[in-house]
């Protein structure tokens, strides 16, 4: 399979005033033609930020450090180019043509004051050369495919006339205007209502079949990528710890965070089974632990674990994770140093 | 909102008559008279005369009555100092050039003021922001008779680059527009910047890059008309008042405007010109007040009128 992107030991870090936050840790990952691959993880685990990098929008106190990002094989971290104008420039061409992005909130992230005519309709004038009332009748084909009714006459109308589930499909809209390589979904589902959360799933999975993009799909619930993906990496403090396909992780897990969020998801097939939190909280990424990031939350912690990060245990051509459990000297049965 | 507008002029000519009646007595309870400037030159005899001639000798109730209903006519008397002119001509020879002073005021405070604050907010500089807050701050704490007075010294005796008196051209106009301008330019430069900081930050901001907007696009497709919303706010009040009439500009630069005239004749007791200029200006302020309101909903989509 073809990678249509890749991302190599991608470093993000923010400035604040209490220190640099290191929200990204090193992530590596690839992403193949017409793949859907879920990226789960819990608040803070830097799963959207590593997602802003990629589409360069971090905040202005983000900066990414070290790493490469390549789309079809062109490096477009910042750290490629010879300015930020540079950048700057070449990003303007690839975001919303190549790479586009679902935003969390449909309540905030469309602009209050345009018509959603306009705010619709500008990814295609930014990056066709279609005339406006070519590009109107794209946007007004657009609506249809994502199952706004009527979209004609609502295309005249504000963001408030809309119900959080319609402004999401408008959302979604904007990222599928212009048939973008990559579709990245930041959440899509976290701030609706959970019927509405099932129709945009619904939606953006029949879409999936659709459209030719490979789409990554944030989220920190396991339920919606299990019903959508095919490949899933679990991120935990600034780290990817584990990947693999959905078969993978949910029949042979083998991080004990991918283990404990298993855990805490209500399986209908098993009834009587408590779910099982998670104790503890996450690290503090001002001071990142130097070895596993989970070490504080972790039943089976080894003194190894919390002084050198665990490198990367292959179990097959898809399913990887980094814990000392599989280092060849745990699994030999003796306490590894 | 035909509907609504129609309430508010109603609600608007409700204010008026409040206000007009208001005045009326006031007025009246000033001690002195219109004609107290002309008793050394007039007899007893001909000030009855005026008196009676201006109605001033019947009772208040009386007086009142018969004033309401002419005005209600559109006859608002004669000027009692200037005699025999009517109120309504001094009115409308007066009212331009306040009008003509006070928009281009009003442009300058709006086109400087946006302007500044933009530049404060956007600029990667950080010493762009703090002289627009030094300029804005200077502008909120000097009072505009000493910004005038300094301008005049300075820049029209002084360095005699532009004339001092009058209106005739348009050099004229400069130094008392900056200075009716000054405090607007500081309020509205600091909004502007306050809210375009606090627009760049907002969810839709990230969307619009994220479509492949330039950051010219984003800035002025996106992001000013929302930081524009407060400042449309403060800016409709604030243009009544400029279309008013400074007192002050238009004495230090011998402006004929309805500002000096309004105040020289609450000095003189010209009751007739009192009550004319204060519902005229009145009438103005509810007209425009209303027109802001309506230009507010047409910014904002969520704004409806008539809630």
């Amino acid at each position: 399979m073809k990678n249509i992107l890749e991302i190599r030991n991608l470093q993000t870090e923010f400035s604040t005033e209490q220190g640099a936050v290191q929200a990204v840790r090193g992530v590596s990952i690839t992403l193949g033609e017409k793949e859907v691959l879920g990226i789960v993880g819990e608040s803070g685990s830097g799963k959207s930020q590593t997602m802003f990098s990629v589409m360069g929008l971090l905040s202005a106190n983000g900066k990414i450090t070290s790493g490469e990002i390549l789309l079809n094989g062109e490096d477009i971290s910042p750290l490629a180019f010879t300015s930020e104008k540079e950048y700057e420039k070449r990003m303007e061409k690839l975001r919303g043509n190549d790479m586009a992005m679902i935003f969390q909130d449909p309540m905030t992230f469309l602009n209050p004051v345009l018509r959603i005519d306009t705010q619709l309709m500008e990814p295609i004038l930014n990056h066709t050369n279609l005339s406006k009332e070519e590009a109107r009748k794209q946007a007004i084909e657009l609506m249809r495919k994502v199952g706004i009714p009527s979209p004609e006459s609502r295309m005249k109308q504000y963001p408030h006339q809309f119900s959080g589930g319609m402004r999401q499909r408008i959302i979604i809209a904007m990222a599928l205007a212009c048939n973008p390589q990559v579709i990245i979904a930041d959440e899509p589902t976290t701030a609706l209502d959970v019927t509405i959360q099932a129709q945009v799933l619904d939606l953006i999975s029949n879409l999936k079949h659709e459209i030719n993009s490979s789409i990554i799909m944030i989220t920190h619930d396991l339920g919606v990528v299990a019903s959508i993906c095919d490949r899933i990496a679990i991120m935990y403090g600034g780290k990817i710890v584990e990947v693999g396909t959905d078969e993978d992780i949910f029949y042979d897990p083998k991080h004990p965070y991918t283990i404990g969020l298993l855990s805490c998801v209500h399986n209908p097939e098993e009834e009587s089974k408590e779910l099982k939190p998670i104790p503890g909280s996450p690290p503090d990424l001002l001071d990142p632990p130097k070895g596993c990031p989970f070490v504080d939350r972790c039943e089976k912690a080894m003194k190894i674990c919390k002084e050198q990060m665990p490198s990367v245990s292959v179990f097959s051509n898809t399913h990887e994770c980094s814990c000392w459990l599989h280092h060849e000297m745990a699994l030999k049965g003796g306490d590894v140093k | 909102m035909v509907k609504y507008i129609g309430k508010r002029l109603l609600l608007g000519i409700f204010t008026l008559f409040i206000l007009a009646t208001i005045t009326f007595f006031m007025s009246k309870a000033m001690p002195g008279s219109p004609f107290a400037g002309d008793t050394q030159r007039m007899s007893q005899d001909q000030l009855d005369a005026l008196n009676e001639k201006y109605g001033l000798d019947r009772p208040i109730g009386e007086q009142y009555v018969t004033y309401m209903s002419n005005a209600i006519h559109g006859d608002f008397g004669e000027s009692l100092t200037r005699r025999g002119t009517p109120v309504n001509e001094i009115i409308a020879t007066s009212m331009p050039v306040t009008v003509k002073l006070g928009l281009t005021a009003v442009v300058i405070a709006l086109v400087v003021g946006i302007g500044l604050g933009t530049a404060a907010a956007l600029s990667k500089h950080k010493w762009v922001n703090n002289v627009v807050m030094f300029i804005s701050t200077i502008g909120v704490s000097l009072p505009s008779f000493l910004f005038a007075l300094l301008l005049l010294l300075f820049v029209g005796v002084y360095l005699r680059l532009l004339p001092t008196v009058g209106l005739d051209t348009p050099l004229h106009y400069i130094m008392p527009a900056f200075s009716l301008a000054l405090y607007p330019i500081s309020m509205i430069s600091r909004l502007t910047r306050s809210s375009l900081i606090e627009v760049m930050k907002q969810d839709y901001m990230v969307l619009a890059k994220s479509k492949g907007s330039s950051s010219k696009t984003i800035i002025f497709k996106h992001a000013l008309k929302n930081a524009m919303l407060p400042v449309i706010t403060y800016a409709g009040p604030m243009i009544a008042f400029m279309m008013t009439g400074s007192f002050i500009v238009e004495s230090l630069f011998s402006i004929p405007g309805i500002g000096r005239e309004f105040v020289s004749s609450i000095s003189t007791r010209d009751y007739s010109m009192i009550m004319a200029v204060t519902i005229f200006l009145g009438a103005l302020m509810i007209v425009l007040n209303i027109l802001s309101d309506i230009v507010n909903a047409f910014i904002d989509p969520r704004i409806k009128l008539g809630d």
